[in-house]
Protein backbone atom coordinates (compact mmCIF):
# COMPACT_ATOMS: atom_id res chain seq x y z
CA UNK A 1 0.00 0.00 0.00
CA UNK A 2 2.73 2.33 1.01
CA UNK A 3 4.85 1.47 -1.99
CA UNK A 4 1.83 1.90 -4.27
CA UNK A 5 1.33 5.42 -2.94
CA UNK A 6 4.98 6.12 -3.39
CA UNK A 7 4.95 5.00 -7.01
CA UNK A 8 1.84 7.05 -7.65
CA UNK A 9 3.60 10.08 -6.22
CA UNK A 10 6.63 9.28 -8.36
CA UNK A 11 4.44 8.92 -11.38
CA UNK A 12 2.72 12.25 -10.91
CA UNK A 13 6.03 13.96 -10.18
CA UNK A 14 7.55 12.54 -13.32
CA UNK A 15 4.44 13.33 -15.29
CA UNK A 16 4.43 17.00 -14.28
CA UNK A 17 8.13 17.31 -14.78
CA UNK A 18 7.71 15.89 -18.23
CA UNK A 19 5.04 18.37 -19.17
CA UNK A 20 7.32 21.27 -18.35
CA UNK A 21 10.24 19.58 -19.97
CA UNK A 22 8.24 18.75 -23.04
CA UNK A 23 7.22 22.32 -23.47
CA UNK A 24 10.84 23.41 -23.23
CA UNK A 25 11.75 20.86 -25.87
CA UNK A 26 8.89 21.83 -28.14
CA UNK A 27 9.82 25.47 -27.86
CA UNK A 28 13.45 24.65 -28.54
CA UNK A 29 14.66 25.96 -25.19
CA UNK A 30 15.97 22.81 -23.55
CA UNK A 31 19.00 23.25 -21.33
CA UNK A 32 21.47 20.44 -20.71
CA UNK A 33 19.70 19.11 -17.60
CA UNK A 34 16.27 19.15 -19.19
CA UNK A 35 17.62 17.43 -22.26
CA UNK A 36 19.19 14.74 -20.04
CA UNK A 37 15.87 14.15 -18.23
CA UNK A 38 14.02 13.90 -21.49
CA UNK A 39 16.64 11.50 -22.79
CA UNK A 40 16.17 9.32 -19.74
CA UNK A 41 12.42 9.30 -20.33
CA UNK A 42 12.91 8.45 -24.00
CA UNK A 43 15.15 5.52 -23.20
CA UNK A 44 12.41 3.98 -21.05
CA UNK A 45 10.30 2.83 -23.95
CA UNK A 46 9.70 2.91 -27.64
CA UNK A 47 6.26 4.33 -26.88
CA UNK A 48 7.76 7.37 -25.14
CA UNK A 49 9.92 8.04 -28.14
CA UNK A 50 6.93 7.85 -30.43
CA UNK A 51 4.93 10.12 -28.19
CA UNK A 52 7.59 12.80 -28.09
CA UNK A 53 8.13 13.02 -31.82
CA UNK A 54 4.46 12.70 -32.65
CA UNK A 55 3.78 15.46 -30.17
CA UNK A 56 6.46 17.57 -31.78
CA UNK A 57 4.79 17.20 -35.17
CA UNK A 58 1.36 17.94 -33.77
CA UNK A 59 2.68 20.94 -31.88
CA UNK A 60 4.01 22.50 -35.03
CA UNK A 61 1.39 21.25 -37.45
CA UNK A 62 -0.24 24.68 -37.30
CA UNK A 63 2.61 25.91 -39.49
CA UNK A 64 1.14 23.78 -42.24
CA UNK A 65 -1.72 26.22 -42.52
CA UNK A 66 0.75 28.97 -43.30
CA UNK A 67 2.59 26.80 -45.83
CA UNK A 68 -0.71 25.91 -47.50
CA UNK A 69 -1.55 29.55 -48.15
CA UNK A 70 -2.35 29.84 -51.87
CA UNK A 71 -0.28 32.99 -52.46
CA UNK A 72 2.69 31.50 -50.64
CA UNK A 73 2.57 28.30 -52.70
CA UNK A 74 2.18 30.24 -55.94
CA UNK A 75 5.16 32.37 -55.07
CA UNK A 76 7.28 29.29 -54.42
CA UNK A 77 6.03 27.69 -57.60
CA UNK A 78 7.03 30.73 -59.62
CA UNK A 79 10.50 30.59 -58.11
CA UNK A 80 10.82 27.01 -59.24
CA UNK A 81 9.50 27.85 -62.69
CA UNK A 82 12.06 30.61 -63.03
CA UNK A 83 14.79 28.17 -62.12
CA UNK A 84 13.48 25.63 -64.59
CA UNK A 85 13.23 28.26 -67.32
CA UNK A 86 16.82 29.35 -66.66
CA UNK A 87 18.02 25.75 -66.85
CA UNK A 88 16.02 25.03 -70.00
CA UNK A 89 17.18 28.12 -71.85
CA UNK A 90 20.44 26.83 -73.34
CA UNK A 91 18.98 23.72 -74.87
CA UNK A 92 15.73 25.12 -76.10
CA UNK A 93 15.72 27.10 -79.36
CA UNK A 94 13.12 29.79 -79.23
CA UNK A 95 13.61 30.88 -82.83
CA UNK A 96 13.97 28.80 -85.90
CA UNK A 97 17.61 28.67 -86.95
CA UNK A 98 17.11 30.96 -89.94
CA UNK A 99 15.56 33.63 -87.74
CA UNK A 100 18.48 33.28 -85.38
CA UNK A 101 20.85 33.99 -88.25
CA UNK A 102 19.08 37.30 -88.97
CA UNK A 103 19.12 38.21 -85.31
CA UNK A 104 22.84 37.47 -85.17
CA UNK A 105 23.46 39.58 -88.26
CA UNK A 106 21.51 42.49 -86.74
CA UNK A 107 23.44 42.23 -83.50
CA UNK A 108 26.78 42.22 -85.31
CA UNK A 109 25.75 45.17 -87.43
CA UNK A 110 24.56 47.13 -84.39
CA UNK A 111 27.82 46.42 -82.60
CA UNK A 112 29.87 47.53 -85.61
CA UNK A 113 27.79 50.66 -86.12
CA UNK A 114 28.02 51.51 -82.43
CA UNK A 115 31.76 50.91 -82.43
CA UNK A 116 32.23 53.03 -85.53
CA UNK A 117 30.16 55.83 -84.06
CA UNK A 118 32.13 55.66 -80.85
CA UNK A 119 35.39 55.73 -82.80
CA UNK A 120 34.06 58.55 -84.98
CA UNK A 121 33.10 60.82 -82.08
CA UNK A 122 35.90 59.94 -79.73
CA UNK A 123 38.83 60.72 -81.99
CA UNK A 124 40.51 63.51 -80.05
CA UNK A 125 42.29 66.45 -81.64
CA UNK A 126 44.91 68.40 -79.75
CA UNK A 127 46.51 71.72 -80.49
CA UNK A 128 49.39 72.88 -78.35
CA UNK A 129 51.03 76.27 -78.75
CA UNK A 130 54.46 76.65 -77.31
CA UNK A 131 56.50 79.45 -78.85
CA UNK A 132 55.50 83.02 -79.41
CA UNK A 133 52.80 82.28 -81.94
CA UNK A 134 49.07 82.54 -81.46
CA UNK A 135 47.25 79.90 -83.45
CA UNK A 136 43.82 80.08 -84.99
CA UNK A 137 41.81 76.85 -85.22
CA UNK A 138 38.45 76.22 -86.85
CA UNK A 139 36.47 73.52 -85.10
CA UNK A 140 34.23 71.02 -86.98
CA UNK A 141 31.12 73.13 -86.31
CA UNK A 142 32.75 76.30 -87.67
CA UNK A 143 33.58 77.73 -84.25
CA UNK A 144 36.76 79.78 -84.36
CA UNK A 145 39.30 79.47 -81.60
CA UNK A 146 42.42 81.52 -81.11
CA UNK A 147 44.85 79.77 -78.86
CA UNK A 148 47.34 81.93 -76.98
CA UNK A 149 50.95 81.00 -76.24
CA UNK A 150 51.65 77.95 -74.07
CA UNK A 151 48.08 76.75 -74.25
CA UNK A 152 46.42 73.48 -75.10
CA UNK A 153 43.09 72.92 -76.85
CA UNK A 154 41.39 69.53 -77.06
CA UNK A 155 38.32 68.79 -79.14
CA UNK A 156 36.82 65.75 -80.88
CA UNK A 157 37.24 65.31 -84.62
CA UNK A 158 33.46 65.07 -84.77
CA UNK A 159 31.09 66.54 -82.22
CA UNK A 160 28.46 64.30 -80.59
CA UNK A 161 24.75 64.58 -81.20
CA UNK A 162 23.66 66.48 -78.09
CA UNK A 163 26.58 68.69 -77.06
CA UNK A 164 29.82 70.13 -78.36
CA UNK A 165 32.69 69.56 -75.96
CA UNK A 166 36.13 71.13 -75.93
CA UNK A 167 38.72 71.66 -73.24
CA UNK A 168 41.36 74.30 -72.70
CA UNK A 169 44.45 74.73 -70.61
CA UNK A 170 45.79 78.24 -70.84
CA UNK A 171 44.16 81.08 -72.76
CA UNK A 172 41.78 80.92 -75.68
CA UNK A 173 39.41 83.22 -77.48
CA UNK A 174 36.21 81.68 -78.82
CA UNK A 175 33.79 82.74 -81.51
CA UNK A 176 31.22 80.01 -81.12
CA UNK A 177 28.97 79.16 -84.04
CA UNK A 178 25.34 79.47 -83.03
CA UNK A 179 23.48 76.23 -82.53
CA UNK A 180 20.76 76.35 -79.87
CA UNK A 181 20.20 72.57 -80.07
CA UNK A 182 23.80 71.73 -79.34
CA UNK A 183 25.26 73.76 -76.50
CA UNK A 184 28.97 74.33 -76.67
CA UNK A 185 30.75 73.32 -73.48
CA UNK A 186 34.31 74.31 -72.68
CA UNK A 187 36.02 72.75 -69.72
CA UNK A 188 39.16 73.77 -67.92
CA UNK A 189 40.63 72.14 -64.86
CA UNK A 190 38.68 74.56 -62.66
CA UNK A 191 35.66 75.72 -64.66
CA UNK A 192 32.96 74.69 -67.04
CA UNK A 193 31.52 77.20 -69.48
CA UNK A 194 28.31 76.50 -71.34
CA UNK A 195 27.40 78.62 -74.34
CA UNK A 196 24.96 78.58 -77.19
CA UNK A 197 26.66 80.95 -79.58
CA UNK A 198 28.87 83.76 -78.35
CA UNK A 199 32.25 85.38 -78.33
CA UNK A 200 34.31 85.11 -75.20
CA UNK A 201 37.83 84.97 -73.93
CA UNK A 202 38.95 82.27 -71.56
CA UNK A 203 42.03 82.48 -69.40
CA UNK A 204 42.81 79.43 -67.32
CA UNK A 205 46.46 78.61 -66.84
CA UNK A 206 47.04 75.71 -64.52
CA UNK A 207 49.75 77.48 -62.53
CA UNK A 208 47.77 80.71 -62.02
CA UNK A 209 45.65 81.26 -58.93
CA UNK A 210 42.77 82.75 -60.85
CA UNK A 211 40.95 81.73 -63.99
CA UNK A 212 38.71 84.09 -65.88
CA UNK A 213 36.13 84.30 -68.60
CA UNK A 214 35.33 87.58 -70.33
CA UNK A 215 32.21 87.74 -72.42
CA UNK A 216 32.14 89.94 -75.48
CA UNK A 217 28.88 88.91 -77.12
CA UNK A 218 25.89 86.73 -76.26
CA UNK A 219 25.53 84.80 -73.06
CA UNK A 220 27.58 82.20 -71.22
CA UNK A 221 27.07 80.14 -68.12
CA UNK A 222 30.16 79.70 -65.99
CA UNK A 223 30.44 76.95 -63.39
CA UNK A 224 33.23 76.36 -60.94
CA UNK A 225 34.04 72.67 -60.93
CA UNK A 226 35.07 72.37 -57.30
CA UNK A 227 32.15 74.31 -55.93
CA UNK A 228 28.51 74.79 -56.70
CA UNK A 229 29.09 78.31 -57.91
CA UNK A 230 27.37 79.23 -61.15
CA UNK A 231 27.07 82.61 -62.85
CA UNK A 232 25.52 83.79 -66.08
CA UNK A 233 27.51 86.52 -67.75
CA UNK A 234 26.27 89.40 -69.84
CA UNK A 235 28.46 91.01 -72.47
CA UNK A 236 31.16 93.17 -70.91
CA UNK A 237 31.28 91.11 -67.78
CA UNK A 238 34.13 89.03 -66.58
CA UNK A 239 33.89 86.02 -64.26
CA UNK A 240 36.93 85.42 -62.12
CA UNK A 241 37.45 82.21 -60.25
CA UNK A 242 39.69 82.25 -57.22
CA UNK A 243 41.01 78.71 -57.42
CA UNK A 244 42.16 78.70 -53.80
CA UNK A 245 38.85 79.66 -52.23
CA UNK A 246 36.72 78.21 -55.01
CA UNK A 247 34.74 81.47 -55.16
CA UNK A 248 33.45 82.90 -58.36
CA UNK A 249 33.34 86.70 -58.75
CA UNK A 250 31.68 88.72 -61.46
CA UNK A 251 33.26 92.01 -62.50
CA UNK A 252 32.19 94.61 -64.96
CA UNK A 253 34.72 95.25 -67.64
CA UNK A 254 34.37 98.51 -69.52
CA UNK A 255 37.01 97.53 -72.02
CA UNK A 256 36.15 93.86 -72.25
CA UNK A 257 37.76 93.56 -75.68
CA UNK A 258 41.12 94.26 -74.12
CA UNK A 259 41.05 90.81 -72.59
CA UNK A 260 40.93 89.41 -76.06
CA UNK A 261 43.31 91.87 -77.69
CA UNK A 262 46.04 89.26 -77.93
CA UNK A 263 44.15 87.07 -80.36
CA UNK A 264 44.13 89.29 -83.42
CA UNK A 265 46.75 91.83 -82.46
CA UNK A 266 44.09 94.53 -82.62
CA UNK A 267 43.22 96.67 -79.67
CA UNK A 268 39.73 98.05 -80.11
CA UNK A 269 38.63 101.24 -78.40
CA UNK A 270 35.13 102.54 -78.21
CA UNK A 271 34.56 106.05 -76.91
CA UNK A 272 37.58 105.78 -74.74
CA UNK A 273 39.35 108.72 -73.12
CA UNK A 274 43.12 109.07 -73.32
CA UNK A 275 43.26 107.97 -69.71
CA UNK A 276 41.39 104.78 -70.51
CA UNK A 277 43.58 104.10 -73.54
CA UNK A 278 46.65 104.63 -71.40
CA UNK A 279 45.41 102.12 -68.84
CA UNK A 280 44.80 99.58 -71.60
CA UNK A 281 48.31 100.04 -72.95
CA UNK A 282 49.68 99.72 -69.45
CA UNK A 283 47.88 96.41 -69.13
CA UNK A 284 48.81 95.03 -72.51
CA UNK A 285 52.48 95.92 -72.51
CA UNK A 286 53.10 95.77 -68.78
CA UNK A 287 54.63 99.25 -68.73
CA UNK A 288 53.75 102.00 -66.28
CA UNK A 289 51.99 104.85 -68.09
CA UNK A 290 51.66 108.32 -66.55
CA UNK A 291 49.38 111.04 -67.90
CA UNK A 292 49.83 114.76 -67.66
CA UNK A 293 47.01 116.48 -65.75
CA UNK A 294 46.17 118.74 -68.70
CA UNK A 295 44.88 115.86 -70.82
CA UNK A 296 41.18 116.45 -71.64
CA UNK A 297 38.24 114.06 -71.52
CA UNK A 298 37.69 113.78 -75.25
CA UNK A 299 36.74 110.21 -76.26
CA UNK A 300 38.09 108.32 -79.23
CA UNK A 301 36.94 105.21 -81.08
CA UNK A 302 39.05 102.99 -83.29
CA UNK A 303 41.36 100.06 -83.41
CA UNK A 304 45.00 100.07 -82.55
CA UNK A 305 47.26 97.40 -83.98
CA UNK A 306 49.20 95.45 -81.41
CA UNK A 307 52.73 95.87 -82.67
CA UNK A 308 54.80 94.07 -80.09
CA UNK A 309 56.14 97.15 -78.24
CA UNK A 310 54.48 100.08 -76.53
CA UNK A 311 56.62 102.54 -78.41
CA UNK A 312 55.34 101.33 -81.80
CA UNK A 313 51.77 101.45 -80.47
CA UNK A 314 52.24 105.01 -79.21
CA UNK A 315 53.71 106.08 -82.52
CA UNK A 316 50.57 104.85 -84.31
CA UNK A 317 48.35 106.44 -81.69
CA UNK A 318 50.07 109.79 -82.10
CA UNK A 319 48.93 109.83 -85.72
CA UNK A 320 45.28 110.00 -84.79
CA UNK A 321 45.21 111.54 -81.31
CA UNK A 322 46.89 114.85 -80.41
CA UNK A 323 49.35 113.56 -77.83
CA UNK A 324 53.04 113.36 -77.32
CA UNK A 325 54.87 110.75 -75.32
CA UNK A 326 58.14 110.28 -73.64
CA UNK A 327 59.88 107.10 -72.46
CA UNK A 328 61.95 107.52 -69.35
CA UNK A 329 63.48 104.75 -67.23
CA UNK A 330 60.87 102.16 -68.19
CA UNK A 331 57.93 104.49 -67.75
CA UNK A 332 55.83 106.33 -70.31
CA UNK A 333 54.66 109.92 -69.96
CA UNK A 334 51.78 111.13 -72.08
CA UNK A 335 50.91 114.79 -72.41
CA UNK A 336 49.00 117.12 -74.70
CA UNK A 337 50.55 117.88 -78.00
CA UNK B 1 0.20 19.87 -76.48
CA UNK B 2 1.67 16.99 -74.55
CA UNK B 3 4.25 19.30 -73.05
CA UNK B 4 1.55 21.69 -71.95
CA UNK B 5 -0.32 18.88 -70.27
CA UNK B 6 2.89 17.81 -68.61
CA UNK B 7 3.41 21.33 -67.29
CA UNK B 8 -0.06 21.47 -65.84
CA UNK B 9 0.43 18.10 -64.19
CA UNK B 10 3.67 19.27 -62.71
CA UNK B 11 2.04 22.44 -61.39
CA UNK B 12 -0.78 20.45 -59.85
CA UNK B 13 1.74 18.13 -58.29
CA UNK B 14 3.66 21.06 -56.85
CA UNK B 15 0.60 22.72 -55.37
CA UNK B 16 -0.60 19.44 -53.94
CA UNK B 17 2.59 18.42 -52.17
CA UNK B 18 4.58 21.60 -51.56
CA UNK B 19 3.08 22.62 -48.16
CA UNK B 20 3.42 19.14 -46.62
CA UNK B 21 6.93 18.63 -47.92
CA UNK B 22 8.04 22.02 -46.65
CA UNK B 23 6.59 21.21 -43.23
CA UNK B 24 8.34 17.84 -43.29
CA UNK B 25 11.66 19.47 -44.12
CA UNK B 26 11.23 21.91 -41.21
CA UNK B 27 11.31 18.85 -38.91
CA UNK B 28 15.07 18.88 -39.51
CA UNK B 29 15.97 22.28 -40.91
CA UNK B 30 15.11 25.92 -40.47
CA UNK B 31 12.55 27.40 -42.83
CA UNK B 32 14.99 28.94 -45.31
CA UNK B 33 16.99 25.73 -45.62
CA UNK B 34 13.78 23.72 -45.87
CA UNK B 35 12.58 25.87 -48.78
CA UNK B 36 15.83 25.22 -50.64
CA UNK B 37 15.66 21.48 -50.05
CA UNK B 38 12.06 21.18 -51.25
CA UNK B 39 12.75 23.28 -54.29
CA UNK B 40 15.76 21.12 -55.11
CA UNK B 41 13.60 18.00 -54.83
CA UNK B 42 11.00 19.40 -57.23
CA UNK B 43 13.67 20.65 -59.61
CA UNK B 44 15.26 17.22 -59.62
CA UNK B 45 11.86 15.68 -60.30
CA UNK B 46 11.43 18.02 -63.26
CA UNK B 47 14.78 17.15 -64.81
CA UNK B 48 14.09 13.44 -64.45
CA UNK B 49 10.45 13.53 -65.46
CA UNK B 50 11.17 11.63 -68.69
CA UNK B 51 12.79 8.71 -66.93
CA UNK B 52 10.60 8.52 -63.83
CA UNK B 53 7.31 6.79 -63.92
CA UNK B 54 6.08 6.84 -60.38
CA UNK B 55 2.33 7.05 -60.66
CA UNK B 56 0.83 6.57 -57.21
CA UNK B 57 4.26 6.28 -55.66
CA UNK B 58 4.98 9.95 -56.22
CA UNK B 59 4.09 10.98 -52.66
CA UNK B 60 6.40 8.45 -51.03
CA UNK B 61 9.10 9.33 -53.53
CA UNK B 62 8.92 13.07 -52.82
CA UNK B 63 8.93 12.63 -49.04
CA UNK B 64 11.87 10.26 -49.27
CA UNK B 65 13.70 12.78 -51.47
CA UNK B 66 13.07 15.60 -49.02
CA UNK B 67 14.16 13.45 -46.08
CA UNK B 68 17.39 12.33 -47.74
CA UNK B 69 18.23 15.83 -48.91
CA UNK B 70 17.54 17.24 -45.44
CA UNK B 71 19.81 14.69 -43.80
CA UNK B 72 22.53 15.37 -46.35
CA UNK B 73 22.20 19.04 -45.61
CA UNK B 74 22.46 18.36 -41.87
CA UNK B 75 25.54 16.19 -42.31
CA UNK B 76 27.06 18.82 -44.49
CA UNK B 77 26.43 21.46 -41.86
CA UNK B 78 27.45 19.06 -39.05
CA UNK B 79 24.67 20.55 -37.03
CA UNK B 80 24.71 17.78 -34.43
CA UNK B 81 28.24 18.53 -33.31
CA UNK B 82 27.38 22.06 -32.28
CA UNK B 83 24.86 20.90 -29.68
CA UNK B 84 25.72 19.53 -26.24
CA UNK B 85 25.77 15.79 -25.57
CA UNK B 86 22.17 15.24 -24.40
CA UNK B 87 20.58 17.47 -27.04
CA UNK B 88 22.66 15.74 -29.66
CA UNK B 89 21.45 12.37 -28.35
CA UNK B 90 17.86 13.58 -28.55
CA UNK B 91 18.45 14.59 -32.13
CA UNK B 92 19.82 11.15 -32.95
CA UNK B 93 16.67 9.59 -31.50
CA UNK B 94 14.61 11.88 -33.63
CA UNK B 95 16.45 10.98 -36.81
CA UNK B 96 16.09 7.28 -35.93
CA UNK B 97 12.37 7.84 -35.50
CA UNK B 98 12.09 9.41 -38.95
CA UNK B 99 14.30 6.71 -40.43
CA UNK B 100 11.92 4.01 -39.16
CA UNK B 101 8.47 3.13 -40.45
CA UNK B 102 7.09 5.59 -37.90
CA UNK B 103 7.82 8.33 -40.45
CA UNK B 104 4.96 6.92 -42.51
CA UNK B 105 2.40 7.85 -39.88
CA UNK B 106 3.89 11.35 -39.67
CA UNK B 107 3.55 11.73 -43.43
CA UNK B 108 0.01 10.46 -43.14
CA UNK B 109 -0.76 12.96 -40.39
CA UNK B 110 0.59 15.72 -42.62
CA UNK B 111 -1.22 14.60 -45.74
CA UNK B 112 -4.52 13.62 -44.17
CA UNK B 113 -6.80 16.61 -43.83
CA UNK B 114 -9.30 14.74 -41.72
CA UNK B 115 -6.74 13.94 -39.07
CA UNK B 116 -5.53 17.52 -39.05
CA UNK B 117 -9.11 18.64 -38.62
CA UNK B 118 -9.47 16.40 -35.59
CA UNK B 119 -6.42 17.93 -34.03
CA UNK B 120 -7.83 21.40 -34.62
CA UNK B 121 -11.07 20.30 -33.04
CA UNK B 122 -9.21 19.20 -29.93
CA UNK B 123 -7.63 22.63 -29.77
CA UNK B 124 -11.00 24.27 -30.23
CA UNK B 125 -12.27 22.52 -27.15
CA UNK B 126 -9.73 24.30 -24.99
CA UNK B 127 -11.03 27.09 -22.71
CA UNK B 128 -11.13 30.44 -24.54
CA UNK B 129 -8.10 32.13 -23.02
CA UNK B 130 -6.05 28.98 -23.26
CA UNK B 131 -7.08 28.56 -26.90
CA UNK B 132 -6.15 32.13 -27.70
CA UNK B 133 -2.70 31.66 -26.22
CA UNK B 134 -2.15 28.35 -27.93
CA UNK B 135 -3.36 29.49 -31.33
CA UNK B 136 -0.83 32.32 -31.31
CA UNK B 137 1.87 29.75 -30.77
CA UNK B 138 0.38 27.03 -32.94
CA UNK B 139 -0.75 29.00 -35.95
CA UNK B 140 1.44 32.08 -35.83
CA UNK B 141 4.55 30.57 -34.33
CA UNK B 142 4.93 33.27 -31.67
CA UNK B 143 7.26 32.77 -28.70
CA UNK B 144 5.94 32.81 -25.12
CA UNK B 145 7.38 36.25 -24.51
CA UNK B 146 5.75 37.62 -27.64
CA UNK B 147 2.41 36.10 -26.73
CA UNK B 148 2.61 37.71 -23.27
CA UNK B 149 3.20 41.08 -24.94
CA UNK B 150 0.44 40.67 -27.52
CA UNK B 151 -2.17 39.62 -24.96
CA UNK B 152 -0.80 41.85 -22.21
CA UNK B 153 -0.54 39.02 -19.67
CA UNK B 154 2.41 37.77 -17.65
CA UNK B 155 4.80 35.19 -19.18
CA UNK B 156 3.93 32.88 -16.28
CA UNK B 157 0.26 32.93 -17.28
CA UNK B 158 1.22 32.18 -20.87
CA UNK B 159 3.25 29.23 -19.64
CA UNK B 160 0.35 27.93 -17.55
CA UNK B 161 -1.96 28.07 -20.58
CA UNK B 162 0.62 26.32 -22.68
CA UNK B 163 0.90 23.44 -20.18
CA UNK B 164 -2.83 23.04 -20.25
CA UNK B 165 -2.93 23.06 -24.05
CA UNK B 166 -0.09 20.60 -24.19
CA UNK B 167 -1.91 18.20 -21.87
CA UNK B 168 -5.03 18.33 -24.03
CA UNK B 169 -2.97 17.87 -27.15
CA UNK B 170 -1.23 14.83 -25.70
CA UNK B 171 -4.55 13.16 -24.98
CA UNK B 172 -5.95 14.07 -28.39
CA UNK B 173 -2.82 12.70 -30.03
CA UNK B 174 -3.22 9.34 -28.39
CA UNK B 175 -6.64 9.08 -29.98
CA UNK B 176 -5.42 10.51 -33.23
CA UNK B 177 -2.52 8.16 -33.78
CA UNK B 178 -4.72 5.27 -32.89
CA UNK B 179 -6.85 6.41 -35.82
CA UNK B 180 -3.78 6.70 -38.03
CA UNK B 181 -2.78 3.21 -36.99
CA UNK B 182 -6.21 1.83 -37.88
CA UNK B 183 -6.11 3.78 -41.12
CA UNK B 184 -2.79 2.24 -41.96
CA UNK B 185 -4.01 -1.21 -41.04
CA UNK B 186 -7.05 -0.70 -43.23
CA UNK B 187 -4.89 0.10 -46.23
CA UNK B 188 -2.56 -2.73 -45.42
CA UNK B 189 -5.36 -5.27 -45.37
CA UNK B 190 -6.81 -3.89 -48.52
Amino acid sequence: MKSELKSLADFSRIYIMDEKNLLKYLQNECDELEAARLLEWLSESEENRRELFRLEVAWQLGQLKRYSDKDFVREQKEKLQERIAAAELPRRTFFPLRMLRYVAACVVFALLAGGAYFFYTSQAMEVLTAGQEVEQIVLPDGTKVWLNKNSLLKYPKHFGTSKRFASVEGEAYFEVTKNADKPFVVETEAMKITVLGTVFNLNSFTEANTASVTLLEGEVKVEAKADEGLVVLSPGQRAELDKLSGKLYVKSRSQAALDAAWHNKLIPFEQATVEEIAKALEEIYGVKVRIAPDIDKTTYSGTLKNQGSIEKALRSLKNSIPIKYELKSGEVYISRD
Amino acid sequence: MTEEKENIDFEVLFERYYPGLLFYATRFLNEAEAKDVVQDAFFDLWTRRDRLNLGAGIQAYLYRQVYTRSINHLNHKQVCSKYSGAIQELYKHKLAFYESTDSNEIIRAIENKELRGQLLEAINELPDKCKEVFRLSYLQGLKNKEIAEVLDISPRTVEAHMYKALKTLRLALKRLFLCIGLFFLFFYLK
